[in-house]
Order: C-alpha cells, then structure tokens, then sequence
C-alpha cells in the first residue's frame, strides 16, 4: 500500500512539474495570480492585465473588431483544410468544387463555412470602421492605428476578391472580369495593375494560381503582419478610446507624455512620471482583464461559431456551371462589395473606376489627420463631432446603397429591376 | 441623446430594407410554363401507351409480321389471302398459349410445335432482345379490343382515346 | 467590485446555454455527414440484398460504406452513379424497387458501365452523390440533367455517328430528315455533306417555268408539291415581283431544239401509253399515286412550257447535268405525244391555258431580284454559277447539342426554356423565336420536327476520342467509264441501284454480284422489257426502249465483273436432288410467300420462272444464309443443311415457267 502511495505521489508529482514547465501560471486563484496569468502568456499577453471598464460595455465596441479576428481564423482552419482537396488549375479548380461538395467528408460544410465567413468579414470590417469613426476612436493616439485599419480593410477586400476566383465556375469568372477590367480603368496604372493581378491579359491558368498564391500565402502574411501591429498598437494605447469629458489639465500634459487615464501601464511611463504610487493613480474603473475580458471574448467567440455553422448548415454557397470564356452571363456582376463600384462605372468609367476609389482609399487614410482635434472621443454620435459624423454617415449610406442597387436592382443588360419581378 | 436615437434609427431602418429587400428577392413563381417537345413525345406514349420494349416490339412486327398477320394481328395481312391454313386471330389464338409458346413459334416456326410450315423460323434472323420486343408485342395484340392501347386499332374502327390508359402509360415512360 | 465568485448569474447562464447550442450545431454537422442520403440509401442495400437470393458475389464483396465511381479521364467524366444504384449490374435485383433494380434491357451487356459510365448515355451530373443534385430532373446550373428515353437517343447518336444508327427511332428519323430538308445547304452541320442536297440548277429557269406558277411557288412552294423540298421563305409580295423577274431572266442555257415538230399530230392518249409503259410512275406521283424521287405531276402541264419539256424528256441531263432522270430512247414523236398527254391532261383547271405573255426587261426589278436571291441564301440549295464563292448563311451547328440557351432567348415566356424547345420551336416556327430570321418554314410535322430536334442534340462541342466513336465508311463514288459508264449515265442506274452503297435506294437489287445472281440472257431480255418479278411492288422498272446492243453491253459487263466468286462453282443438279428439294419446298410451306405456276404468296418474287433467270451458286447460298446477304430480309434461315439448300436449288432450277404456265 505504501508503495502504492509512494508511486501515486511521485507520479502527481512529476504530472505537476510537467505542468508547471508548460504552465507557469497555474489555474490561477488570485488576483495577482489572474494579472500574472495574463502578461506570462504568450497566446493570452496581448491582453493587458487590468482593462477599463467602459471597454468591456458591448454596447460600446459591438465586439465587431473582435468578430472581425474570429472570422479571420476561422478562414484561416477552414481555408486550410480545404487547401489539401484544392487545385489551383482549371478544369480541376471545377471539379475539386464538386468533390468538396459531394465526396468529401464535411466538405460542404467546411466550404460553406469559408465562404459565409468571408462574407461576414468583409461585412464586419465595414461596419468595425463605422463604429471606430462614429465614436472617434481614431483620434489621437490612434491615428496610425486607423491607417493600418484601413490598410486591413484593403486587404480584406483584395482576399474575398482573390479566393473569389478560386471555385472557377460563371459566377467566380465573371465577377473577376469585370472586378479587374475595373481596376484597369486608372490611368497609366491601371493596365499595368491588371496585367499584375491576372499574370497577363486574359483569366486562366495563370491568374487562377497568381490568385490563389495571392489568396493562401502573399494577402494572409500581409494580413497577419498588420494584425499584429493593429493589435499591438490597440494594446499599447488602451483597448478603445475611453469618453473623454474634457481635456486632462495642462499641467499634466507633458511633451512626448500621454494622458495617463488613456493608457495602460508601462515601463518607460513609470520612470517618466512624476512619483506616484502606482495603486493611487489607478483609474477607478479598471478591473481584471481574467475573467471579465476573457468570459466575454469567449461569449463572443462562441456566438460567432453558433452563427456561423447555423448558416453554413443551412444555406450552400453557391456554385454555377463551370466557367466558359465564350458566354458571358447577362448580367455579368462584380462580387457583392464592388457592385457599389460597378453601379458607379456604369454611369461614368472614370467616375467609378477611377476617382471614387481614390478618393475613397486617400479620405479614409487622411481622416485622422482631417479631424485631429481631440474632441468627442468615446461615445456614440458626439455632439461635437455632430458635422463629421453627418458626412460620414452619409457616405456611408450612399455607399450601402449603391452596392444594394447593383446587388439587387440591376437585371439584365445593367437595366433597372424590380427584385420582386425576377 | 435623441440624435443618438435618431442615428441608430437609421442605421436599423437600413438594415431592415436590405432583409426586406434580399428576402423579397426571390425567383418568382412562374405560371405553369408548356413544352412543346416533351408534349409530342407524351403523345406518342399516350397514343401509343405502349413501354420502350413493347414499341421496339410494333416496329419489328411492322416489318416482319404485318404482310401476313396484319396490322392488328387478326390474320388479314395482305398476303393471308394466299395463305391456306389461313394466319389465326391474334385476339382469340394467343390466350390459349403462353407466351413462351408464342416465343417458340416466332424462334423456331410454325413447324416445330406442329403447326402449319408457314410461319418461317426467326430466331437465326433476330436477337434475342429482339425476339423479347416482338413477344412483348404479341402480348398487347392478345388483349381483347377494349384493353388495348388506341394507337394499335387501325384507325378506321376505333377512334384514337385521349383517355387511354394513364397507369400503363406512367410505367412505360420509365 | 466584481471578482471572479460573484460574476454575475447572467454570465453563467449565457455560457450554458450557448455552449449547448454550439454543441447541438456541432453535432448537426456530424449527423448531416453521417446520415447523408447515399449512406441510408446503402444501408437499405444492405438489409435487401441479404433477403435476395444468390446475388452476385461481386456486389456482396464490395464494402458498403465508400462511395463507389467509374472515372472515364479520355471523355473526362466522374460517375458516382452505382453509390446508390447498387445492383444495376445484378440481375438478382430485377424486381427490386429502385434505385436497386437491376438495368432493363441488354443494355449494359453492349455498354459495359466500366467502359461507359451512366451518365454518356443517361445525362446528368455523375459527380453528384444525392438524388437531387445528381439531375435526376432538372436543377439549376447543370444543363445536361437526366433525359427521358426519346432525348436519350441523342446522346447515342453523341458516339454513334452512321446515318442510321440502329434501335434508335428518333435518331434515324431525325438524321434523314435533316439529309431531306437540306439544313447543310446553310449551316455547317456536322456528318452531312452537300452531297445530299437534291435541288434544281437554276442558271436556265427562265425558258422552263410559266411566270404564274413561280410566283404561287415562291409564294407557297408547298401549296403546288407537298412533299417539296423547298421551304417556305415568307417572301413579301415585292419580293416575289423581284425573284421572279430575275429567275425568268435566267436564260443560259437554250432547250433543245423542238422546232420541227408538228403539234397538230400529237396523240395524248397514245402519249399515255408510252407514259405507262416507261412507269414514269415509280419515280412520280400523279394525284397521289407514285414515287416521290422526282417531282410530282398532277398539274405539271400548268408549270412548264411545251417547248421546254419536249427538250427535258428527250434529254434531261440538257438542262440539268446531275438529274436522275434518264434519258429514255423515245422517238421525238413518242415524246411530243407525251409532251401532249402532260401539258393538256395534266394541268391545273383553274390557271388559263396559255400563259400570260409577259416580259420582264426592267433591270431594277432583275437587280433586286437578284439581291433577294442572295439575301435568303438561295445559291445555296440551288448551285448558282457566280455565286459558289459565297457562304452559308446560317450559323454553324458544331455543337449544337451543348448550345446554352438562356432564358432571354424565348420571347414566349410560357415555355420552359430548355434547349431542346427552343429547337424544337426553331424548327417549327423560326420567325416566332426571333425578330428577323431569315430560316424559312420548313412546315415540318410535329414528329420530324420533334425528331429532328433529337437528331441536333446529338451534336456535341466536346471531340470525344477516335475509340468512342462509330461512323459508316465513307462511301466511295463510282463513276463507270467507257460504253458501259455511258450507258448508265445515259439511263441514269444509279438513280435507283447501287454499287458498294453508292447510287439510290429504290431498288432492292444492289449491282455488286449481280452477274451472278443472274442469267446473261435473262438479264438482256428482262433489260428491254422489265417484267414484274415481286408482284406486291409498286415501284417497278421502267422501259427504257434501249436497244438490244445496249442490253448486251449491260448485261456482258454485269456478267464479266459484277460477279462474287464465292457464289460460282458448278452444282451438281440431278433428278433425284430436284425431287427431294420439291418436297422440301412443300414441307417448309415456301409457296406461303412465293408464287409458282399459278398460285402462291406475294412475299417473296415469283419463283416460277427461276431456271431461267437465277444462277444456282446464288440460290444456294441465299437459301442457306439470308441475313448475311440482306440483312433485315424477310426470307427466313431455316438453317438448311448444304444437301438441303443443294435440293432446294436443284428443284428451282427446273422450273422455268411463266405465269401464264406455258413451258418455254
């Protein structure tokens, strides 16, 4: 018996200290415990260890940046998995569609998912930038943040565009011509962007596997490097711009010195500030980042997955005859996020191919240096920024718009429609 | 506040046109649509009310059969007159054999089950598929007038029914 | 200050019931897996077969549980089929309940599923692995689905290219009447060649047609001939004015040269004897009775000029080098009487008997005229001099059977808009599908319309591999040369016979061993006065008052060359031979079919003159194996024993009476 305890001991023993190499922080018990578990982490220490408050309010942030993240790895397994059953050269792109669909095990729902995913991300993004202006989350410190937010969104655009080729069917061809012919609308550059893209002047073999290199290795590695630095950028300024009542007393603004209620804590700050005892100076509103950051992330986590594999058991993503150069569907339709643009172009090439973007990619970039005023910041439609949230709520709604007219009321030959005639 | 409202109003109001409108979106139904072709190939299945085997079967009996049998298997066929013992009634003669009596007169004739030498021998000539049709074929022409299919009476005697026979119809379609 | 012991009860709560949710969900992905249809359709498979008794050991060896292909890479098909359809090769399964009943059919013994897969000959989409998304009816995005059996034809036709495929009803009947309509003369169409376009040279019309006639004929070709090749082109009035002006200004090439005859003596009623006697008939129809290989004549004294016919029948190839019509060794007044049988009993009563002296001399309706006769593609059909460099009007029908057709292309929208409609409505009503179509109406019945729909599915885009496909050889031509090759381009044979398959279908009787089917002397007496030797036939040889030089020369060369020398070789024929074949003759019932002497069939030729006319090396061999030299011939195989088929012979060789049963 005493050997049997003496075995059983040695073996809890070993399980403990196995455990404690890999997991420095044990289940953590205490406070300091939950703070230290966070910051030793290396999956978990991009989250601070204390957050504030206001951060936490769903309400505020709608967790869409954090919905945006999740759908990206979520494209990320998904768009791997299907990577083993996929070939990249037509007609086999085709036909590894079909197999996916009928022969391999989960393939529909595993396509399915992919596709509604990205969908929802491109969505979601949108709707991340809307929220991120109309609370004037880009004013400073965070004005680089928003560039590479919108660097992201480019990205996001130009992934859902590159894997929309990907099936190779009327549908994918199609809206890939006429996506390209309008990026080969600017001048100078446009012809050569396109020829860029497409590896040439015509959609086959060569774009589909530029597009899909594109797709699986050159956009994510972009993607990722700039998710890191927007994550870490997020951190190092404080998870979302708090309200702020008023100005912080002059006194306190110091050359090259952040407001201290915006930040989390860190090393240089420390040396740098006046000496205080950190526990004074600390916000009232700030609470452990485990469990009450950690419980709603994974609430969230789980909700998106719920959704997402309701849709993606529910509604197949679409796949049409494969694709045939000689016919062109009438009409023939960009991907649903370009339709905005192709309603655009079809009242003025130029317009829509050409000065819209720019104009819309050079705003968006130069709108925190537009608006750097510091007012605002932290709640929803500001009255002070009542004029910036007007315009931008109108460009938006314009671009909604657009983008449901091309999606839905445009029939053939580019003609008006009404859906409910179709 | 009441512009944060407003705000949220219209942001809600959006997103419910565009589910009214994507729902709203659906291919409509269409009235029930005719084709042609297909209404041609049902006439003839409908007149016809024959299965594939039983059509293979007319066609061969057209050809081979009808100079001395007739187009209804009566034993009026152009040639009958000539012949002596005259061709039987088909409506009367084949119930009183099975059909692989009938397979043994059309492979090997008349002769071999003792009849008259002037029904030849067909069995060197066709396949057995062949052989199938014409028995299948031999069959419809063995029902009484009433239980056949109307493309089969000469179209003097019966008028061609638009209400032939629906279930055999169904099943020869298959 | 919250801590983690007091988070809120709302947490918790939300946490349980997603987690339940997501587990639901998640497990809804593994059962929608595990129980797809084709994994239940497999599992009731399973319990069947175990109730069949001995099944083939094959489909109890198979594992269950795997989806099951036949991958066919040269024709690039994937057919998951036999996932579901799992004792189709199983006659065990016969009376099974679908989708386990074994194939109806000896199909699967000539079409063997590893070589061929379902979905070559059934349509459909092989790659599916569910009932829906297979095509069994049609789904969108997928435009090959399941077809009924009259469509299936056409993807036998995909693979089998000869003109008349067997077993397959609507295909052939489809394949001929688009040889008979023509369709090649203005769209490429592939395994039709111009060859068989039949229609009149028109470069010297303008001395052969009354001006009346043409414009009802241009008007509605139709209304004059109903089998008439000619389509209705839908020509407005001006147009007609137009085309009549210029076809009457064709004048190349002058008629023969009836200036000395002498009108006043011509005889119809005798013209009607020598019509009978040359049995004009057999190619002609007059009021309804006749062969249709020429035009009919019932009114063809209202269609054409004096002059011009008494040229046409003294020598046809005159005015049109490729007719079929012979030329007959008539006397010119042998021709005038006939010339006046046809233009004053055979006319139309209601047209005045002369025509209306008109004549068109006005350029501009000539030019116009000549523009419309290039619009509509005339110069196709027609062969006009100075127009061969032009091309087809029509658009190419090279995969014709693959065309997406979308839904705009209907402008009736009460129609389900599928391929096979829009043909199908192409066909019958060509200016209803489009604003302006310059396809005439064919007027074709609902069957060759429906048929030649079939027949146009069955040309595919996609160039199968040379292992996959039949075709027919192609037909040598055969041109004779020399005193014989005149004398059948004089009396036109191969209008109605045919050498190696080339020449017309009419006759029964093929040139190739001729000489030794039958008798010199037979064949110089039978060449100057064709006799009736199938008694049920309609079509019958006509006179051609050739002379007996010409005869000779006939049959010499059939006798020298046209012979097969299998069928030579002397035969024993004696008494004792002819006496057992006379009772064979009795005992097999031949006289059922055949005459001799007085009474008999009217099956089969009348034999009573047999010792005359027929060899015996030939008669043996066509008793002893029918089929290999007719297939398809109603002349049964008793399987004769070569005494038996000697004896046979034997006795026929004796008999060398007429009908009338004077012996010679």
């Amino acid at each position: 018996m005493s050997v049997l305890t003496a075995v059983g001991e040695r073996g809890l023993a070993t399980w403990r200290a196995v455990r404690r190499s890999i997991f420095r922080v044990g289940w953590p018990r205490t406070d300091k415990d939950r703070a230290a578990a966070m910051i030793s982490s290396v999956v978990l220490h991009v989250h601070p260890a204390k957050v504030q408050r206001h951060s936490l309010r769903a309400s505020y942030t709608l967790g869409l940046g954090l919905i945006s993240f999740y759908l990206f790895g979520v494209l990320i397994v998904t768009g791997v998995v299907l990577m083993l059953y996929y070939t990249p050269h037509p007609p086999d792109a085709y036909r590894s569609m079909k197999d996916l669909q009928f022969v391999v095990t989960f393939g529909l729902v595993l396509r399915n998912m992919h596709r509604w995913a990205a969908h929802a991300m491109v969505f979601v993004v949108f709707l991340h930038m809307c929220r991120v202006f109309f609370t004037g989350g880009y004013k400073g410190p965070r004005q680089f943040n928003w560039v590479v937010g919108v660097g992201l969104l480019l990205l996001t655009l130009g992934l859902s565009f590159t894997g929309y080729l990907l099936p190779w069917d009327q549908l994918a061809f199609w809206a890939i011509t006429v996506g390209s012919n309008i990026a080969g609308y600017a001048p100078w550059l446009g012809a050569e962007v396109k020829y860029l893209l497409l590896g040439g002047n015509v959609i086959g073999a060569g774009a589909l596997l530029r597009f899909y290199v594109l797709h699986c290795i050159i956009l994510p590695l972009l993607a990722i490097m700039l998710v890191a630095v927007h994550f870490y950028r997020v951190r190092k300024d404080g998870l979302s711009a708090p309200p702020l009542p008023e100005p912080p007393p002059v006194e306190e603004m110091v050359a090259g010195r952040f407001p201290p209620s915006t930040r989390s804590y860190g090393l240089m700050a420390l040396t740098d500030r006046p000496a205080q005892p950190v526990v004074e100076a600390e916000p009232d509103d700030e609470v452990l980042a485990w469990p009450h950051l950690l419980y709603r992330e994974l609430l969230l986590l789980l909700v998106v997955l719920v959704v997402l594999h309701a849709v993606a058991l529910l509604f197949n993503a679409p796949l049409e005859e494969i694709a045939d150069p000689t016919r062109t569907p009438n009409p023939a339709k960009a991907p649903w996020y370009f339709l905005g643009l192709q309603e655009l172009v079809s009242y003025s090439a130029f317009v829509g191919g050409v000065l819209v973007p720019t104009l819309m990619v050079l705003v968006l970039v130069l709108i925190p240096y537009l608006d750097p005023a510091p007012r605002g910041v932290g709640v929803w439609f500001a009255p002070e920024r009542s004029w910036a949230n007007r315009v931008f709520a109108a460009l938006a709604s314009v671009t909604i718009l657009v983008t449901l007219v091309g999606m839905f009321f445009r029939g053939p030959n580019w003609a008006w429609v009404w859906p409910w005639t179709q | 506040m009441t512009r944060r409202l407003g705000y949220a109003g219209a942001i809600g109001l959006g997103f419910a046109a565009l589910v009214a409108t994507a729902t709203g979106c659906r291919p409509g139904t269409v009235a029930s649509q005719a084709d042609p072709l297909m209404q041609v190939f049902d006439k003839q299945a409908r007149e016809e009310g024959l299965s594939r085997l039983e059509t293979d079967g007319k066609r061969l009996f057209a050809h081979y059969c009808v100079t001395c049998h007739g187009e209804t298997g009566e034993g009026d066929g152009q040639n009958a007159f000539n012949l002596d013992p005259k061709p039987p009634d088909f409506r009367v003669s084949l119930k009183l054999h099975q059909p692989a009596y009938w397979r043994q007169i059309i492979e090997a004739g008349s002769l071999a089950v003792g009849r008259s030498p002037l029904c030849p021998p067909w069995g060197r000539a066709l396949a057995s598929g062949d052989v199938d049709a014409l028995v299948a074929y031999v069959g419809v022409l063995s029902r009484p007038a009433s239980e056949k299919p109307a493309s089969v009476e000469p179209a003097s005697t019966t008028p061609a029914s638009p209400a032939a026979p629906t279930v055999s119809a169904t099943s020869a379609r298959m | 200050m919250r801590t983690p012991q007091r988070a809120a009860v709302g947490f918790h709560l939300a946490f349980a019931v997603l987690g339940v949710v997501f587990l639901a969900i998640f497990s809804w992905v593994f059962l929608k897996e595990y129980l797809t249809e084709w994994r239940t359709t497999q599992a009731q498979f399973d319990q069947l077969q175990r109730r069949v008794k001995d099944p083939h050991a094959l489909s109890l060896a198979a594992p269950l549980g795997d989806i099951r292909q036949v991958w066919l890479p040269d024709v690039d098909r994937v057919d998951r089929c036999t996932t579901c359809h799992l004792g189709i090769d199983d006659p065990a399964f016969a009376t099974a309940m679908e989708p386990y009943t074994t194939h109806p059919g000896t199909w699967l013994q000539t079409h063997a599923p590893d070589r061929f897969g379902c979905t070559i000959c059934h349509g459909g989409q092989g790659e599916a692995t569910d009932f829906r998304n297979a095509a069994h009816r049609p789904i969108p995005n997928w435009s090959d689905p399941m077809r009924p059996p009259e469509l299936m034809e056409a993807n036998c036709g995909t693979c089998h290219r000869e003109r008349r495929p067997s077993q397959t009803f609507w295909l052939e009947r489809g394949r001929e009447v688009i040889a008979n309509a023509g369709c090649i003369a203005c769209h490429d169409v592939p395994g039709f060649a111009l060859d068989d376009l039949r229609a009149p040279r028109l470069e010297s019309v303008g001395y052969k047609v009354r001006p009346d006639w043409l414009r009802k004929w241009l008007a509605d070709p139709k209304g004059y001939l109903l089998q008439a090749r000619m389509p209705n082109f839908r020509l407005e009035a001006a147009e007609i004015e137009g085309l009549t002006a210029f076809l009457l200004a064709q004048r190349e090439t002058a008629p023969l040269d009836s200036a000395g005859i002498d009108w006043s003596k011509a005889d119809p009623d005798r013209g009607r004897t020598v019509f009978g006697e040359a049995r004009c008939v057999t190619c002609h129809t007059i009021e309804g009775r006749g062969g249709t290989m020429g035009p009919e004549l019932t009114t063809v004294g209202s269609k054409v000029g004096r002059d011009w016919l008494f040229g046409f029948i003294k020598d046809p190839a005159h005015d049109q080098p490729g007719t079929l019509m012979l030329r007959y060794r008539f006397t010119d007044e042998q021709i005038r009487d006939v010339v006046a049988y046809l233009t004053e009993e055979l006319v139309d009563v209601e047209t005045p008997k002369t025509p209306p002296e008109v004549r068109y001399v006005d350029p501009k309706l000539v030019e116009s005229g000549r523009q419309t006769f290039v619009r509509h593609g005339c110069y196709s059909c027609h062969r006009f001099t100075g127009m061969m460099a032009l091309g087809k009007i029509g658009p190419s029908l090279v995969g014709i059977g693959d065309r997406a057709i979308e839904p705009t292309d209907f402008k009736i929208e009460a129609v389900v808009p599928t391929r096979s409609n829009w043909l199908f409505l192409k066909l019958r009503e060509p200016d209803r599908l489009a604003d302006e179509s310059r396809m005439p109406t064919y007027g074709f019945s609902e069957t060759d319309a429906a048929a030649a729909v079939v027949a146009l599915l069955s040309i595919r885009r996609a160039d199968l591999p040379a292992s996959r496909v039949t075709d027919q050889p192609r037909l040598a031509r055969y041109e004779p040369q020399g005193a014989f090759g005149a004398l059948v381009a004089r009396y036109r044979c191969l209008s109605c016979h045919q050498v190696r398959g080339w020449g017309g279908e009419l006759s029964t009787v093929p040139f190739d061993r001729i000489g030794s089917q039958l008798q010199h002397s037979y064949l110089v007496s039978y060449l100057q006065l064709p006799s009736a030797v199938r008694v049920s036939l309609e079509e019958r040889m006509p006179q051609f008052h050739m002379t007996r030089e010409e005869a000779e020369t006939l049959a010499d060369y059939f006798a020298d060359v046209f012979v097969d020398d299998s069928l030579g070789g002397d035969i024993q024929l004696d008494a004792e031979a002819a006496r057992r074949g006379e009772q064979l003759f009795q005992t097999l019932g031949c006289r059922g079919c055949h005459i001799v002497g007085r009474t008999g069939g009217y099956v089969g030729p009348d034999l009573s003159d047999s010792g005359r006319r027929l060899k015996p090396g030939w008669i043996e061999a066509w008793l002893s194996e029918p089929g290999k030299w007719k297939p398809g011939t109603l002349q049964p195989n008793y399987g004769l024993k070569p005494e038996e088929a000697r004896a046979l012979t034997a006795y026929l060789m004796t008999l060398s009476t007429d009908r009338s049963g004077r012996k010679p």
